[in-house]
C-alpha cells in the first residue's frame, strides 16, 4: 500500500523531469549569453528579463498537486517567448537570433509539454495506480531518446564553437585576395591551393614532416612503454625521483635554453637530419606518454598477469598479450599525441635545420607566407593542408579508441 | 643467479654507452672533415624573398651565374624573413652562422651588439673592399649598412614609402601630384579613398619627417616629442579615426587587398608590391608624398637599405664578400630594378639609361631621395618604444602630446640601459698591407694586380687604416697607406701611377690569416653529456645493485634505461646549462665571456615592478586554463562515451580540430577573428577591439587557450573512459544507482590514474604556454614599457632575453619558474599518490 503511495508521490510524466533539467542548462546558458549583450551594449533588459523568467519557471513547474502551478508555468513559458521574439525585432541579426533562440525554443517547448494531455491528466486529476504504472513505463522508454536529443543539443554547440573558424578559414582560403573576410558568396577561387600546392617544395616538407612525425611516434612509443610499465609494475630504488626527472625538463622554459639545445644537437651531429628532430620531439612527448601510460597499465588488474605467469608466459609475453591489448586505447592517445606533436612543432624545426630540403611543413609554411604582411589566403589554404593527414590519420586511430576494448570483457 | 644479474645488467650499461657515445664521434669526426678540405669552396647563404617571386628567381640565376663564373658551389636557404634575426643569432651563437644573410639596414642595432665567443657577428667588410669598389655604391647606402664604423654588409637596394594610386579611379578628378598638400590628399581621400596603417610607426615616420621632426637632437637625447611629431601623429591618427578616410582597422594586408580589389583609390606602400598591384590595375600611378603645407616641408619617408652581410665565424671570407659584391654588382642590381622595382645602390645605376627611361623606378628613386636613411643605432628601441604608445593614442588612452612624452623617456630609459658591447679590434694586417712611396706629380692612382684600388686626391686628410688609401698628405714627401682587398698569402702587383707613369713598383703579400673566433667549443659539452651519461650509468646501477634482492623488480631499471638516457642526453646539459647563466651576467653582448656575480639576478628578478603582477595573471591564466580543460573535456568525454548517440565519430573528428590545426596557425586565425574588421565584430554587428583593452584580451586569450586545450583532455579521457569495464555500469544500473552517483562513486574514482598526470602535465604546459600569447598579443597590450597586461612569465622571460639580450636575467626569471614549478608538481604528486605502483 505504501509502495502505491509513494509511486504516487513521485511519479511526474517524463516531461517535467526534462523540463527540469533542461531549463536550468537553459539558465545557465542564458547567465553566459549575457557577456554578448555586455559586449553589444544592447538588448541586457531582454536577456535579464529572459533569465528572471526562466528562473521563476524552473521553480513553479506542475507538481501533479497544486493546478494553478500549471496556469503559472504556462504563463511564464509565453513571457519568455514573448521577450525572445521581442528582442530578435529590436535587432534582427543572426548572432541575436541565435542568441534569444535560446529562450524562444525552452519558452516554446515548456508551453507544449505542460500543456500537452499528459501534463495536463496528471495535473489536474488523481492518478489511478494502472495509469501511474504506464505513466511510468513511457517514461522509461523515452527517456533514452529526451536525453540523446540534450546531448546532441550540447554536441552542436560544442561543434559549432570549434567549426566557426575552421569555416572562416575554409572560407578565406576560397576566397580572392588575401584579405582576413571571406567572400565565398560572391566568389570562389583555388588560387590559393594551387598556389601552397604548385612549388615541388611542399611535397619534400610534407614528406619531411611525415618521417619525422611517425618517426616520432614510433620512437616515442618505444621509449615509453617500457618506462611506464616498469614505473607501475614495479617498486624499484630511485622509482619517484626518475619519474619526477621526466617531469622536472619540461618545468625549465623552452625558449631560453634554445642555444644550448642546439650546442647538444650540434655535438652529437644531429642538426640538420631527421633523426635529430625525431629525437628531440620524441623526449618532448615523453613524459606525457609515460605518465599516461603508467595511469593505464595500473588500471590493468595485475591478477590477470600473475595468472598469465602461472601458466608459463615470460614477462615479454605478458606484456605483448595482455597489457599492450588491454592498454590499446592508451596507446593510440599517446601515440596520436606524439605525432602531432612533431607534425605541429615549429620552434626547434626551425633553429635545428637550416635548409630548405630539411624544413618540415610549419617551418616550409611560415617561409613562404611571412615575408611581406600576412597573405591570409594562402595561410588559410596552407592550414587547411597541414591540417588534413591529421584528420584522415585521427579517423583512423578512432578505431582502436573504440575497438580496443573489445577486449574489456576480461577485466574486473 | 645474485652475479649473474649483475653481470647482465654491467653489460647492458656497456652497450647503452656505446649506443649512445658513437653518434657524438661520428658527428665530431663528419664535422672536422668538413673544414680540413678546401680544394672546393661551398659558400652557404640565407636569403629573404618570397618563394616563387621574381625577387627569387633573380636571386637565384644570379647564384647561378656566380657558381659558372667561380666555381664556387653556393647552398641558397629561404630564412622566414621576420625570423633572420633570431635565427641567425642562435646559429651564431652556435658556432654555425651562414656564410652569407641577406639583411635590412634596419636591423643591425638588434646584431650591433651581440658579441659571441668575443666577436660581432658579422665581418667588418672594410679591408676586404677597395676604395674603388667601395665607390661603387652610394656612400649613404654605405654609411647605412655601417653600425658605428664598422661595414656590415654590402649594399643591394633600399626602398621607402611613396604614394601609389589608381588613375582610372580618379575620373574628372585631379589626380595626385608633387605640388600637392597634405590637405590635398585629405580632400581627395574622401572621394576616392586613402589606405595605409596609421597604427604602424614605419608609416608615421614619414609625417614625422615632413613635420620637421627628428629621431635625436644634437645631444643624443630622444625627441620624438618635439618639432611636430604630437602633431603629425594626431594629424595621421585622425585620418582614421577623426575623418574616418581610412577605413577603421586599416592593416598593411587590408590596405594592399583593398587596393588591389579598386575600393580605394590611394595608398602610401613601397616599390615591392608593385608587380603585385599592376596585374589587376592597368594605370598604376606613383607620385611623390605630399608636402606638409604650399611652402612647407615634403613628407619624408624612412629609407631602409638592404644588403648581403658575411658572417665572422665564415671560414671562407674572402669568397663570401666575393659574392655579396656579385650580387649587389650593377649586373644584378639592374635586373633588380628593372623587373621588381627594388631601388639600385649603385652610383653607375644612377644615370643608367634604362633605368632613367623607366618612370616607375626612376619616380620612387625621386622619393627616396628625399626621404630619412633609417637610423642603424637604437632604430628597434625606437619602434619598441614607440608601438605600446601609439596604441595608447588609437584607442584614445592619452593624447598624441603625453604618449610621445612617454614614448621619449621610454627610448631614454632603453637607450640608457642598454648593453654596450666591447669594441671589437680588427685583425690588423688581415687582407690589407703597408706600402711607402714618394710623393709624384698630380693625382696619384693605386693599382693592384692591373685593377685600380683607389685615385689619391691632393689636399684631402682623412685617413682610415682598414679601408685603405683614401687620400693624401699634402706636405710631406713621402707618403705610407695601406692597400685593402688583398687575397692573403698570394703575391699581387702594386703600382702607383701619377701624371708622369708609374712612380712605384712592388710585389706584396699579406700573410696575416683570417683568425676565426675561438668557440668555446663543442668539447665541453661532449664532455658535459659524456659525464651525464656516466652518472646516469652510475646512478642505474647503483639502484640495480640495491635491488638485486627483490626479484619483484629485476630489470626494472633496464626498462626505463632508454627512455632515462634519452631525455638526459638532450635535455639535461641545457637545463643545467640554464641554471649556471642564471648565476652569470651572461647577456647577448657577452656571450661566451660571461663571469659569475652569484644571486644578484634572483635579486633583480624579485624586486622587478612587473614580477607580482605577471606571476598573478600566470596564475590566473593556468588556474582557468586548466580547470576549464578538464571539466570541459571530461563533459564532452562522458556524453560521446554514451555509444547510443550517432554520429560519434563525426562529433569526434568534429572535436578534434582545435588540437588538429597546428596552434600557431589557429592562434593568428582567433586573433583575426577579434581584431576590429574581423569575424567577431561581424557577427555581433559591433565595433570592438577587444585585444586593445587589457581586461578584453586577458580574457581572449584564455578562452582562445582553452579552445586550443579541450580536445586533448577530451581525447585523453575519452581514453581513459574507454577502459572502465561496462560490466560496472551494468551493475550500478541494477542496484538502481543515479546517474550522478555513478559518476561520482564510479567513474571519477577510476579516471584518477589517468586525471592526476592530465592534469599535473597540463598545469606546467599551460604555466609555460609559450605561442598562444605571443602570437596573440606578444603580452600586450602594453600601455607601458614592461610587461604587459598579458603577460605570463614565460612571455616576459621571452622579451628579458631576446628583445633586452639579458640572458643572464632571463635564465634567474626561468630558474624561478622552475622553482615554483617543481614545488607544486611535487606537493601534488605526493598529494594524490601518483607514483605510486600497482602493488
Amino acid at each position: 500500500m505504501s509502495g502505491e503511495r509513494t509511486m504516487r508521490d513521485w511519479y511526474a510524466p517524463l516531461e517535467i523531469y526534462t523540463l527540469a533539467s533542461w531549463l536550468r542548462v537553459a539558465v545557465v546558458v542564458n547567465i553566459f549569453l549575457l557577456l554578448f549583450d555586455y559586449l553589444r551594449d544592447d538588448g541586457m533588459v531582454y536577456s535579464l528579463g529572459g533569465i528572471a523568467l526562466m528562473a521563476m519557471l524552473v521553480y513553479s513547474l506542475p507538481d501533479g498537486s497544486k493546478s494553478w502551478r500549471r496556469d503559472v508555468s504556462l504563463a511564464l513559458s509565453g513571457g519568455i517567448v514573448l521577450i525572445g521574439v521581442l528582442s530578435i525585432l529590436s535587432a534582427p541579426i543572426g548572432f541575436v537570433i541565435w542568441m534569444e533562440s535560446w529562450l524562444v525554443i525552452p519558452g516554446f517547448i515548456s508551453l507544449y509539454w505542460i500543456s500537452s494531455p499528459h501534463v495536463s491528466r496528471w495535473n489536474k486529476e488523481r492518478m489511478e495506480i494502472g495509469r501511474i504504472e504506464k505513466g511510468l513505463a513511457r517514461n522509461k522508454e523515452h527517456a533514452a531518446a529526451y536525453q540523446r536529443i540534450g546531448k546532441h543539443v550540447i554536441l552542436a554547440h560544442f561543434a559549432f564553437i570549434v567549426l566557426l573558424p575552421v569555416i572562416w578559414i575554409i572560407d578565406i582560403s576560397l576566397s580572392p585576395g588575401n584579405a582576413l573576410g571571406g567572400s565565398l558568396g560572391d566568389s570562389f577561387t583555388t588560387e590559393h591551393y594551387s598556389k601552397v600546392l604548385g612549388g615541388d617544395q611542399f611535397r619534400i616538407w610534407m614528406t619531411n614532416s611525415l618521417i619525422v612525425s611517425i618517426g616520432t611516434t614510433i620512437a616515442g612509443l618505444a621509449l615509453a612503454v617500457p618506462a611506464a610499465y616498469a614505473f607501475s609494475r614495479f617498486k624499484f630504488s630511485g622509482r619517484d625521483p626518475a619519474m619526477f626527472s621526466f617531469l622536472l625538463v619540461q618545468m625549465f622554459p623552452g625558449i631560453i635554453i634554445l642555444v644550448p639545445y642546439f650546442m647538444v644537437m650540434k655535438t652529437l651531429g644531429l642538426l640538420n637530419s631527421h633523426l635529430g628532430l625525431i629525437l628531440a620531439y620524441s623526449v618532448t612527448a615523453l613524459p606525457l606518454c609515460v605518465w599516461m601510460l603508467k595511469g593505464f597499465f595500473d588500471t590493468v588488474p595485475r591478477e590477470l598477469e600473475e595468472a598469465a605467469m602461472l601458466d608459463g608466459c615470460n614477462r615479454f609475453e605478458i606484456f605483448a598479450k595482455i597489457i599492450l591489448p588491454l592498454s590499446l586505447p592508451a596507446i593510440a592517445v599517446t601515440a596520436l599525441f606524439s605525432f602531432l606533436a612533431a607534425w605541429n612543432e615549429f620552434l626547434l624545426a626551425l633553429t635545428f635545420n637550416t635548409s630548405n630540403d630539411m624544413y618540415t611543413l610549419p617551418v616550409g609554411l611560415a617561409s613562404m607566407i611571412s615575408s611581406s604582411g600576412q597573405s591570409w589566403g594562402d595561410f588559410a589554404a596552407a592550414s587547411l593542408l597541414v591540417s588534413l593527414p591529421v584528420v584522415i590519420l585521427f579517423i583512423v586511430f578512432q578505431k582502436f579508441l573504440i575497438e580496443g576494448l573489445s577486449a574489456g570483457g576480461v577485466k574486473g | 643467479m645474485v652475479m649473474r644479474v649483475h653481470l647482465i645488467v654491467r653489460l647492458r650499461s656497456f652497450v647503452l654507452v656505446l649506443l649512445l657515445i658513437l653518434p657524438g664521434c661520428l658527428g665530431e669526426s663528419e664535422e672536422e672533415s668538413g673544414s680540413s678540405d678546401d680544394s672546393d669552396i661551398t659558400l652557404e647563404v640565407w636569403y629573404t624573398f618570397a618563394p616563387e617571386t621574381l625577387e627569387e628567381e633573380i636571386f637565384l640565376e644570379s647564384v647561378d651565374s656566380f657558381t659558372d663564373k667561380t666555381g664556387i658551389e653556393v647552398k641558397a636557404t629561404r630564412m622566414p624573413y621576420d625570423d633572420t634575426v633570431q635565427q641567425f643569432i642562435i646559429a651564431a651563437q652556435g658556432g654555425v652562422a651562414p656564410d652569407l644573410v641577406r639583411i635590412s639596414s634596419d636591423w643591425l642595432d638588434k646584431f650591433g651588439e651581440v658579441r659571441v665567443d668575443g666577436a660581432p657577428v658579422f665581418e667588418d667588410l672594410r679591408p676586404h673592399l677597395t676604395p674603388e669598389q667601395r665607390s661603387n655604391y652610394d656612400p649613404i647606402s654605405l654609411q647605412s649598412m655601417q653600425y658605428e664604423e664598422s661595414l656590415n654588409a654590402i649594399p643591394a637596394s633600399y626602398d621607402c614609402l611613396s604614394l601609389i594610386y589608381n588613375k582610372d579611379l580618379f575620373d574628372g578628378l585631379e589626380e595626385p601630384n608633387e605640388n600637392w598638400t597634405i590637405e590635398d590628399l585629405k580632400n581627395a581621400g574622401q572621394q576616392v579613398g586613402l589606405d595605409f596603417p596609421v597604427k604602424n610607426a614605419y608609416w608615421w615616420f614619414s609625417f614625422f619627417g615632413g613635420f620637421g621632426g627628428e629621431f635625436f637632437d644634437a645631444n643624443g637625447t630622444p625627441t620624438l616629442n618635439e618639432n611636430g611629431g604630437a602633431e603629425s601623429l594626431q594629424w595621421m591618427m585622425d585620418l582614421e579615426l577623426e575623418h574616418e578616410i581610412i577605413p577603421t582597422g586599416t592593416q598593411i594586408t587590408t590596405m594592399e587587398d583593398s587596393f588591389e580589389a579598386w575600393d580605394t583609390g590611394m595608398i602610401i606602400d613601397g616599390p615591392w608590391n608593385w608587380v603585385r598591384y599592376g596585374k589587376g590595375i592597368e594605370n598604376l600611378g606613383q607620385t611623390l608624398l605630399p608636402k606638409v603645407s604650399e611652402d612647407g616641408e615634403r613628407l619624408s619617408p624612412l629609407v631602409t637599405y638592404k644588403g648581403w652581410a658575411v658572417s665572422k665565424q665564415s671560414p671562407q671570407k674572402v669568397a663570401a664578400t666575393d659574392l655579396a659584391l656579385f650580387l649587389s654588382s650593377d649586373e644584378v642590381q639592374k635586373e633588380f630594378a628593372l623587373e621588381t622595382y627594388t631601388i639600385p645602390s649603385s652610383m653607375n645605376l644612377k644615370n643608367d639609361p634604362d633605368i632613367l627611361a623607366d618612370p616607375v623606378i626612376s619616380g620612387f628613386i625621386a622619393q627616396a631621395d628625399i626621404g630619412t636613411p633609417a637610423p642603424t643605432s637604437f632604430m628597434s628601441m625606437i619602434y619598441i618604444a614607440l608601438a605600446p604608445q601609439f596604441e595608447n593614442v588609437y584607442t584614445g588612452t592619452l593624447n598624441a602630446e603625453d604618449a610621445l612624452e612617454l614614448a621619449d623617456e621610454q627610448l631614454e630609459l632603453l637607450i640608457l640601459n642598454a648593453d654596450r658591447a666591447e669594441k671589437y679590434q680588427l685583425i690588423r694586417g688581415y687582407r690589407t698591407a703597408k706600402i711607402e712611396f714618394e710623393i709624384g706629380q698630380g693625382n696619384h692612382s693605386i693599382y693592384i694586380d692591373g685593377q685600380l684600388h683607389s685615385n689619391l686626391i691632393k689636399g684631402t686628410t682623412s685617413f682610415d687604416e682598414y679601408s685603405g688609401c683614401l687620400s693624401s698628405y699634402s706636405n710631406e714627401s713621402t707618403f705610407s697607406c695601406s692597400i685593402t682587398g688583398l687575397i692573403p698569402n698570394q703575391e699581387h702587383d702594386i703600382t702607383v701611377n701619377d701624371s708622369t707613369g708609374i712612380i712605384y713598383q712592388e710585389t706584396v703579400i699579406s700573410s696575416v690569416e683570417d683568425i676565426l673566433p675561438e668557440p668555446k667549443g663543442t668539447s665541453g659539452v661532449l664532455f658535459a653529456i659524456g659525464s651525464i651519461i656516466l652518472s646516469l650509468i652510475a646512478l642505474l646501477s647503483y639502484g640495480a645493485w640495491k635491488d638485486k634482492k627483490k626479484t619483484s623488480s629485476r630489470g626494472a631499471h633496464f626498462y626505463i634505461a632508454p627512455a632515462l638516457a634519452a631525455l638526459a642526453v638532450l635535455t639535461f646539459y641545457p637545463v643545467f646549462y640554464g641554471f649556471y647563466l642564471s648565476l652569470t651576467d651572461a647577456s647577448q653582448t657577452k656571450l661566451g665571456d660571461e663571469s659569475l656575480i652569484g644571486l644578484a639576478n634572483f635579486i633583480e628578478v624579485f624586486t622587478a615592478e612587473g614580477f607580482l603582477q605577471v606571476t598573478v595573471f600566470t596564475l590566473v591564466w593556468t588556474l582557468t586554463n586548466v580547470i576549464a580543460h578538464i571539466v570541459i573535456g571530461l563533459f564532452l568525454a562522458l556524453i560521446l562515451n554514451d555509444n547510443r548517440i550517432r554520429g560519434r565519430v563525426a562529433y569526434r573528428t568534429i572535436m578534434l580540430l582545435p588540437w588538429a590545426i597546428p596552434s600557431y596557425i589557429s592562434v593568428l586565425i582567433w586573433r583575426g577573428v577579434f581584431e576590429p574588421g574581423g569575424l567577431l565584430n561581424d557577427l555581433l554587428g559591433t565595433d570592438l577591439n577587444l585585444l586593445a583593452d587589457p581586461t578584453g584580451a586577458q580574457i581572449v586569450v584564455i578562452l582562445v587557450n582553452i579552445w586550443l586545450g579541450v580536445p586533448f583532455m577530451m581525447m585523453s579521457l575519452s581514453g581513459a573512459l574507454q577502459s572502465i569495464p561496462r560490466e560496472m555500469y551494468e551493475a550500478a544500473e541494477v542496484d538502481g544507482v543515479s546517474d550522478w552517483d555513478q559518476f561520482r562513486y564510479l567513474t571519477l574514482p577510476n579516471l584518477k590514474s589517468a586525471l592526476v598526470p592530465l592534469s599535473l602535465l597540463g598545469f606546467i604546459w599551460t604555466f609555460n604556454m609559450f605561442n598562444v600569447i605571443y602570437l596573440m598579443t606578444a603580452g600586450g597590450p602594453n600601455l607601458t614599457y614592461g610587461p604587459g597586461s598579458t603577460d605570463i612569465l614565460i612571455t616576459y622571460v621571452y622579451d628579458v632575453a631576446f628583445i633586452n639580450g639579458q640572458y643572464g636575467l632571463a635564465a634567474a626569471w626561468s630558474v624561478v619558474i622552475f622553482a615554483m614549478l617543481v614545488v607544486f608538481s611535487w606537493r601534488y604528486m605526493k598529494q594524490t599518490n601518483a607514483t605510486e605502483a600497482v602493488s
